[in-house]
């Protein structure tokens, strides 16, 4: 059987007195004017001051600052008379020596049975490590938030749209661009409004193909058409690279969207221009592969030489349309890589327009009809200026078959130009297409069977006027006919 | 319209024909008044409130320009004494109520048949031959101090790191639940206070006004109390024994009877 407690005993084991002198956090007591009655040891230890020089000889504002006195005043001894209780409130104490240290008080108020402040028993905590950790943690969140703002501000300054997702291929963040390109609310990233601007055709695409890379890989990569503000559709290329933990487990998608639509129009245009040109060429050298053969066939026979002169000529005309299309060919590229150089020489326009297109005038199809001062002088590479009229006349022949007449004329314009025009009095261009016929590859008839042609030549002319520092322009009125026109400057 | 009564959540009680209008100081509210208005309640008619922001006020009535000076608050008296429709009062002001209310008796003295001041001080900041009692760098501590306690709200660390919009709700008011103020409110009340300069609106006071000053109190010395009694007409000064700067509440015997004394005569 156990012996029974004596609790007496045990009791006067435990002194509270050293207890309380010796506690991890200080107590004083004071009176409700402030003056201490009671201290222990640990606040004196913090404060560097002798018991006798404070008991019954400060008050509680004398151990704070004068500020930390206004906030006793304002808030913490309305509060005292208030409550009978006051927590955590934070004062520095000043020490002996005048140095400070931060404090939590929690304080207990005593009352008369009328409800009279008596005294307040106050327990002290010094904080100075928590404040310590506190600014710490402030510092490290300003750190954080300045290198958010840094990354926000550089995400939405650059042209693409940007965006982030979770490891489970959510959506968490999108730049600016991307909020105004689709339209979002702000701080919502609805991806409904985002899908429903992908093309339908490439919807389905992107989804599996997202899916599977979250699933499997590293890197994501999809080129999908978005529709614009407008409606229109633009080429994108959406990639993502993931961000790994250190277990090499994906913890974030960091995407963008980077608009490619002059990169695959450019693309797209290429590949119909190979088309075209491949098909331009076919033809002339099929012509001339047709001569050959004949030639061959009938080379030993006597009636067969009789052929010969016109098929002669059947191949020296396919060779003339196949190198003037190299001459194309070249010029573009050469021109791509800026290397067209001039040869300049003082020269009479009306000259020019008189000795050009001799094809023309020996056929007798067409009149030239031959408009300008004969006084006219022009500094210009005289054989590239010529090249551009075979282009804007032939353009006449081609374009507007059914007029006769074809009209050159140069006058001289404001700023010391000379203007040089071709008219024909043909259908005219529809206004749609006007603004697109000195692009390279454009071609004014697409449908490609009636006219043939690379879609260079004007893109010459307008590359050779340019380089001349003159314009170049085109005026037209359906059913009436078109002017092509440039300037040159008189010196 | 405003309810101008919820706003400041003002409260009506006692019985009488006059009116005597508590006005709180700095740093609470209301509540302050509760020792010496039971002294009055059967004589006058109470009213009491809460500036917005303090107390139990309506929190989203707070403007930042409108309370960017002491005037903005004495519009609130004003619109409290047009809503009662209140004439002939006498109002009670502490601390910085007390400015507050010479304001708005300057600009409506009709209202006003006297006022009471405790612990008033037209300039905090000492200036020149002034001596308010503060230096600048004074209540650059005080701001850290409140920097560092957000009353009634999550204590220390939460508000500066958590940023605002993770405040604590007033429910989840902690411990020291009377005399809560927002935080950032406060922190605008205490600079348009403890700048504040009316020393040049003591003169056009035509109330008369009695002003009770306790002796040892830090915010209103009482070089403050012989300043403002020197510069005002028809003021009566009393010095009391009570010390600190809440005698309504440190010693709300003495308050009263220093009030029933002056209203007497």
């Amino acid at each position: 059987m156990e012996r029974p407690i004596d609790k007496a005993f045990l009791d006067s084991l435990i002194d509270a007195e050293m207890l309380y002198e010796n506690a991890p956090c200080g107590y004083f007591s004071f009176t409700p004017k402030g003056l201490v009655i009671k201290v222990n040891q640990t606040l004196l230890d913090w404060l560097g001051y002798g018991r006798e020089e404070v008991v019954y000889n400060i008050t509680f504002t004398d151990l704070i600052s004068k500020g930390g006195r206004i906030y006793y005043e304002m808030f913490y001894f309305p509060l005292l008379q208030l409550q009978s209780a006051v927590n955590e409130i934070n004062f520095d104490f000043i020490r002996k020596d005048g140095s400070r240290f931060p404090a939590l008080i929690n304080s207990n108020v005593i009352r008369s049975e009328r409800g009279e402040l008596l005294a307040v028993n106050a327990t002290v905590y010094n904080i100075t490590d928590r404040k310590k950790y506190e600014q710490e943690l402030l510092e490290a969140k300003k750190m954080a938030d300045a290198e958010r703002n840094r990354f926000e501000s550089l995400s939405d300054f650059i042209p693409e749209l940007v965006w982030t997702a979770g490891a489970d291929g959510t959506l968490n963040y999108v730049n600016k661009r991307f909020v105004h390109f689709f339209n979002l609310g702000v701080g919502q990233i609805d991806l409904l409004a985002v899908v429903k601007r992908i093309h339908r055709k490439d919807r389905f695409h992107l989804m599996k193909n997202w899916l599977s890379t979250i699933r499997t890989e590293h890197e994501f990569k999809s080129q999908i058409r978005f529709q614009d503000a407008v409606g229109t559709f633009q080429w994108y290329m959406v990639r993502a690279v993931a961000l790994l933990d250190e277990e090499g487990n994906v913890c974030k998608w960091m995407g963008s969207c980077s608009d490619i639509n002059e990169h695959v129009t450019a693309i797209e245009k290429l590949d119909e221009f190979i088309s075209v040109a491949s098909h331009e060429l076919k033809t002339p050298i099929t012509s001339l592969k047709g001569a050959l053969q004949l030639m061959n066939k009938f080379k030993d026979s006597a009636s067969g030489l009789q052929l010969m002169p016109k098929l002669i000529e059947q191949s020296n005309r396919s060779v003339e349309k196949i190198s003037n299309l190299v001459a194309d060919l070249l010029n573009t590229g050469n021109l791509k890589e800026g290397q067209m150089h001039l040869q300049k020489t003082r020269f009479k326009v009306l000259q020019l327009l008189q000795d050009t297109c001799p094809h023309v005038s020996d056929e007798g199809a067409y009149e030239l009809v031959i408009d300008a001062n004969p006084d006219l002088e022009v500094i210009a590479d005289e054989h590239r200026i010529d090249q551009i009229l075979v282009n804007f006349v032939n353009n006449a022949i081609k374009y507007a078959s059914n007029s006769r007449k074809i009209f050159l004329s140069a006058e001289r314009v404001a700023e010391a130009a000379v203007k040089i025009s071709v008219k024909d009095m043909g259908k005219g261009i529809a206004a749609e297409k006007l603004p697109y016929v000195f692009e390279r590859y454009y071609r004014i008839d697409n449908s490609g069977h009636n006219y043939s042609g690379l879609g260079l030549g004007l893109y010459i002319c307008a590359e050779i006027v340019r380089k001349h520092g003159g314009k170049i322009g085109v005026d037209s009125e359906p059913g009436v006919g078109t002017i092509f026109w440039f300037t040159l400057p008189m010196a | 319209m405003t309810d101008i009564l919820k706003r400041n959540n003002v409260k009506i009680y006692g019985h009488g024909d006059k009116v005597m209008v508590f006005a709180h100081g700095y740093g609470c509210d209301q509540h302050v008044w509760i020792d010496i208005a039971s002294s009055f309640e059967n004589d006058y008619k109470l009213v009491a409130f809460d500036y917005v922001g303090a107390g139990e006020s309506d929190l989203t009535a707070y403007s930042k320009e409108r309370y960017s000076t002491l005037d903005g608050y004495a519009q609130d008296i004003l619109e409290i004494y047009e809503t009662l429709n209140l004439k002939d009062t006498i109002l009670v002001g502490h601390s910085v109520s007390s400015m507050i209310g010479l304001l708005a008796a300057v600009k409506s003295p009709e209202l006003f048949s006297k006022l009471i001041f405790l612990g008033p001080s037209p300039r905090y900041l000492n200036d020149g031959d002034y001596y308010g009692g503060f230096e600048r760098n004074d209540l650059e501590d005080l701001f850290d101090m409140m920097d560092n306690n957000y009353l009634g709200w999550s204590s220390a660390l939460a508000p500066s790191i958590m940023g605002n919009q993770e405040r604590p709700e007033l429910g989840e008011r902690l411990t020291n639940s009377f005399c809560a103020t927002d935080p950032e409110i406060a922190k605008q009340f205490a600079r348009v206070t403890f700048l504040s300069d009316n020393r040049k609106d003591l003169v056009k006071l035509t109330v008369p006004s009695l002003t009770l000053q306790c002796t040892n109190d830090i915010i209103a010395p009482i070089q403050v109390g012989q300043y403002m009694h020197e510069n005002m007409q028809n003021n009566t000064l009393v010095i009391m024994d009570a010390s600190g700067h809440c005698p309504h509440m440190s010693a709300p015997g003495e308050t009263i009877n220093a009030m029933k004394a002056y209203l007497a005569c």
